[in-house]
Order: structure tokens, then sequence, then C-alpha cells
């Protein structure tokens, strides 16, 4: 069966009954950050800056999409390496982060992060970035535009398919 | 005496390049629609026809197949008598940022130290032999970052076997979990000197799935890391079924009788390559 989430959470008991191992199409709003990104938002924090977007009930998307094409939407917008974000990725679910998406493993601490502030981590399929991008109806540019591929932008998505990879209670899959 | 001109070169790297860059290698798009057929599970096959349907929408829209649209490696082989009359290194480079920048691909390089993108997707890395038969043959390769940072060497001893050899690569093929897009191709270099071992267990991953022409050691070797691997992994994409690893190729080199070097390289299920010729 294929369950349905609702980005960015709203109704929590939609997260909850999320489980590791699930397949889930999720339909709203995610904002990509990766490696590059991480480090400006985490460095703004600590210096006491607002984040470029509300981290409260948000995901984060692990992607660094192809350029923007003639219809002003991206070519292919697959998943990167999460682990990369691994130290950096329980300081955001602290501050309000319900959910990441990316490709790959995580660290105990990530796991732990998700368990204690009853967040997910969302695989997605690497190596479908063309299929993925037409799950994308809407784009815009939020912050860092000097990183190219590695700005933060606020995706609208439509039934994107992603496998719960490690559930609110911390349980992983992978 | 084959001249090869400036244009003639450009031309048919620059096919050859935006080919790579839209198109599934075909052997893997019959892998994946064999493990479509053969899913028991409806998730299973669901996952499958993703991938199949993603290579469909890469190849008619030309939509790059993964947004890692990665580093370009240019292999080249310059037959006898045969001469390039141009600068390889600047054509290749001219036209990959020319191709990167007309077809909307992500420009991916970046200095190693500040991150700066140098916007071009450039340099190509570029590796030439000599020999053969008269004109030139091409292979490019795109390979994404990914994949490319779980490429891992080793110091074995030299009174180490087949056995030590295989079970360091099962070792560090397991470790990559799936990070690196699984089903994986997996490219193994063993002796010759450090830098040719890495070049050349990167190098077999553009053979063709089961491709046959391994030495009896090479092909024992490369059968006990394909069964360990997907005895012990986790599967398609992590996902705990069907396969972690779709090939594996080894490629064995004569070396310094007090050295035993051994690269592994780790192709994802979208490592894009075409061949040319002139």
């Amino acid at each position: 069966m294929i369950k349905k989430l609702n980005v960015p959470i709203r109704d929590e008991e939609e997260l909850l009954q999320l489980e590791a191992g699930d397949m889930v199409r999720l339909t709203g709003i995610v904002y990509t950050a990766r490696d590059q990104a991480h480090k400006k938002m985490i460095e703004g924090i600590e210096k006491g800056e607002e984040p470029p977007f509300d981290l409260q009930n948000n995901l984060i998307y692990y992607c660094g999409p192809t350029p923007p094409r003639e219809d002003g939407l991206f070519g292919s917008a697959g998943p990167t390496t999460s682990a990369r974000m691994d130290k950096m990725t329980p300081q955001l679910i602290e501050r309000g982060i319900r959910g990441t998406i990316g490709k790959g493993e995580r660290s105990p601490d990530v796991l732990e992060a998700c368990r204690k502030y009853r967040a997910v981590y969302l695989a997605a399929f690497g190596g479908t970035g063309a299929y993925l991008a037409k799950r994308i109806k809407k784009q815009e540019l939020v912050a860092y535009p000097e990183l190219g591929a590695e700005a933060v932008y606020k995706l609208e998505v439509e039934d994107f398919p992603v496998i719960v990879a490690v559930d609110s209670k911390g349980k992983s899959i992978l | 005496m084959t001249r090869i001109t400036r244009e003639a070169f450009g031309n048919a790297f620059r096919d050859a390049l935006i080919h790579a860059s839209f198109n599934l290698r075909p052997d893997i798009l019959a892998y994946f629609k064999r493990l479509r057929d053969e899913a028991v599970q409806d998730t299973h096959k669901e996952t499958v026809n993703i991938f199949i349907d993603n290579s469909i929408a890469a190849c008619a829209e030309k939509r790059g197949v993964c947004q890692d649209t990665g580093y370009v490696q240019l292999y080249l082989r310059i037959g006898a008598d045969t001469v390039v009359e141009c600068d390889i290194q600047e054509s290749a480079d001219r036209i990959t940022a020319e191709v990167y920048s007309s077809m909307f691909l992500r420009a991916s390089i970046a200095d190693p130290i500040t991150r700066r993108n140098t916007s071009t997707n450039t340099p190509v890395f570029v590796h030439t032999e000599t020999g053969g038969g008269e004109g030139l043959e091409g292979h490019i390769m795109i390979k994404g970052g990914g994949s490319e940072n779980l490429t891992r060497t080793a110091a074995l001893l030299p009174t180490m076997g087949k056995n030590d050899i295989a079970g360091w690569v099962i070792e560090q093929v397991l470790a990559a979990g799936s990070k690196g897009c699984p089903p994986y191709l997996v490219g193994v270099g063993i002796g010759g000197t450090f830098e040719k071992a890495v070049h050349w267990s990167k190098r077999v991953l553009l053979r063709t799935l089961g491709e046959t022409g391994m030495t009896d050691d090479e092909r024992e070797i490369a059968g006990e890391i394909m069964t360990e691997t997907n005895r012990k992994g986790k599967g398609f994409q992590g996902m705990r079924f069907a396969e972690t690893v779709m090939g594996v190729q080894v490629r064995t080199i004569p070396c310094h009788i007090a050295t035993l070097p051994v690269a592994v390289s780790i192709g994802c299920n979208a490592v894009r390559q075409a061949r040319f010729v002139i």
C-alpha cells in the first residue's frame, strides 16, 4: 500500500503513523539544501541569524538540481547522499525540521534526533532525477543564489515517491 | 596515416557526450526490465518501474538521467599511424562547457579549497593510451560524486591471495551501504601501481554487464565478490530485494615484488557512457 503525506507537516498523526519501510507519496512544499547551504545555515544560526526559511514542521530535500529549463523548472532533480549532512542534521531537527529527504544511510545521531523530536528520514530513489523533476510543479529561489545548484529552493511537489527509511521512533530500514 | 582534424574530433566527442548524458546504458535498462518482470511484491515492481520511466523521460525529454551530471572522463586510444590535429584537452573542455550550458546540465566541478564552481563542468579528465589499429577510439564516462566518494584503495601484502583480495573488496562494497545508488557496478584493479590500480578499477566499469574476457583468476575473484556482496548486501536501493551488485569486473596488472595495490571503484545504477570511433 502506498501512503500519502502532506508537507509541511500540519497533521502530526500523518507523520507519526509512518513506519520504516513504507512507500509514501509526498505532496506540498519542501526546501532544497545540501552541503554548502547547510554550512551557511548552521553558521548563520550559530551567529543568531534567522534561517532562510521557517524550519518549523518543514522538510529539507538534499538535492542539487540541474539548471531550470525553458519552462522554468529543473530538468533533473533527484536526491544526493545524505550522510554528508549527518553532522548538521540533528541541530536542524532540534529547531523544527520534521523530515529530511535524501539517499543512503544516516548516522546514529540522526536516528536519535528523529526519535527524540519525532521526525522522519525519507529515502528518494537515487538515479531517478528525470522522473522526480517531473513531480515538481513549481520552484522558487529562496536563498544563497551564489551557490548555484546548491542554493536553497522552495519546491512544490505532487505525488513525489519516497520510502520511509527512518521513522519517528528512530527505526531504520537501511 | 590517418589524420584527425579538430572538427572531426569535436563532432564525434560532442555527439557521444550528448548521447551519454540523456541515455541510460542499454544493458542496465535491460537489467531493470528483467528485475521488474521478476519482482514479486507490488512496491518492488513500482520501484523498479520508476527507474525505467526515468530513463524514458531522460531520453525523450532531454533531461539528465541523474541530476548529478557528473564529471566527464575521457579515455582515448590513439592508434598506430594516427595524428590528432588539435589540442585534445582544449577541444574536450570547450565542447563540454558548450554542451553543459546549452543542454541545461549541472555544472558540478568546483575548486577543491574555495569550492568555487568552474561553471563549465571542466576540466574533462583525459586518459590517453596509444597502439592498436589505425584511428582513434574514445570512451566517455560520466560519473557522479556519490559513487566517486566510495572509491577505496589498499596496500595488501604480496603474500596475500585471491581470497584476501576478494574479502577486502567485499568489505568495501558492503561498507558503501546504499550511499552510492545500488545496484552497483563494481570495478576492481589489482596490481600495477597505485594510480594504475585506481585507473583500471574505474575503467572496467565501461564493460558491458556480463562481458566475458577476464582471465580465470580475474573471473574467480569477480564471482566471489558478486556472490558475497549479494548474499550480505541490502539489495536494490537498500530495500532488501533483488541485488546490491549487478556486475563485477576485475583487471590484474603485474606489480612490484614488494607490493599488492588493490583499488575498487563503484559505478551507480546511472553510470553514463558512450563510445566513438574516428
